[in-house]
């Protein structure tokens, strides 16, 4: 659930999030979440890369139960709205963004890839997040993602 | 083969593929080979030596095969692939139990499967 009260035209927090992002505005949206502002802050325009992959995620919307031929549940709304908002954030951070997916359980997947490393991040419509990270395609970690990770995993991508 | 067998590690198991799924370097998501809730962790399959490529994609405008060894989901601590016949399709195979909560075993099948294609 987005804390409206940030949305308002009020200052918005605005701190460094580590050395390699310090450059970042964010603005917390909820406890364990957080989102890139854009646009007043800065005039920030999407890559061709982000914006193709927003216009993937919102092509999941008209998919219809059953969509793999296995029974799948069709994408939810609240899913793809947190896919499409994790895009922007990497986006905003310069992240390439590999690929994005519909799960067959009304999740959405948002996938980056660099040299032999592979992560996916997952958004299920119940609001848990996951991600896996490979190297070699050998599992390197998995668990429960929160934004407060993400300079760690870009980091861990990158290097 | 009969019902309830562990598949050898070394035989390939199939699994249709929604189009939309596949990525332009023709790899695959992982999403393609997730078990919904409902399915109790299972992940239906077909073994390769028990179908054909027209038996398995059902519609070639919606959906590709992807195929990968039974040793890679092997290899995660109490995941086997079994032999489970059905009516009308007695290639069809489970891989299981996953457990919901574990989303590497699904990306390891996606890394290491490839796509079939038929001459």
């Amino acid at each position: 659930m987005i804390n409206t009260k940030y949305q308002q035209k009020t200052p918005l927090p605005i701190f460094a999030y580590n050395t390699l992002f310090s450059q970042e505005r964010l603005k917390i949206v909820d406890r364990n979440r957080t989102s890139v502002t854009t646009g007043s802050l800065g005039g920030f325009e999407l890559s061709e890369n982000a914006e193709a992959m927003l216009r993937r995620l919102d092509e999941f919307s008209i998919l219809p139960e059953n969509w793999d031929g296995y029974g799948a549940s069709a994408p939810l709304k609240d899913a793809i709205q947190d896919g499409k908002r994790f895009v922007r954030t990497l986006d905003r951070l310069r992240q390439y963004i590999d690929f994005t997916s519909p799960g067959p359980n009304g999740e959405v997947s948002v996938e980056l890839k660099f040299g032999l490393k592979y992560m996916e991040f997952v958004f299920y419509p119940s609001g848990k997040w996951k991600y896996t990270s490979f190297e070699n395609k050998i599992l390197v970690k998995q668990g429960n993602y929160e934004a407060k990770d993400l300079p760690l995993l870009l980091g861990w991508l990158r290097n | 083969m009969e019902k309830g067998d562990r598949i050898p590690d070394e035989m390939w198991l199939w699994r249709r593929v929604f189009l939309t799924q596949i990525k332009p370097d023709g790899s695959v998501s992982p999403r393609a080979f997730s078990p919904r809730p409902k399915d109790e962790g299972f992940l239906s399959v077909d073994v390769e030596q028990n179908t054909t490529f027209e038996r398995s994609i059902l519609d070639d405008s919606k959906f590709s095969i992807f195929r990968f060894h039974a040793a890679i989901p092997h290899a995660f601590p109490d995941v086997n692939c079994i032999y489970d016949p059905i009516e009308g399709n007695d290639a069809h195979t489970l891989v299981g139990r996953i457990d919901p909560n574990d989303e590497a075993v699904a990306a390891s099948i996606a890394l290491h499967a490839e796509r079939i294609f038929i001459q």
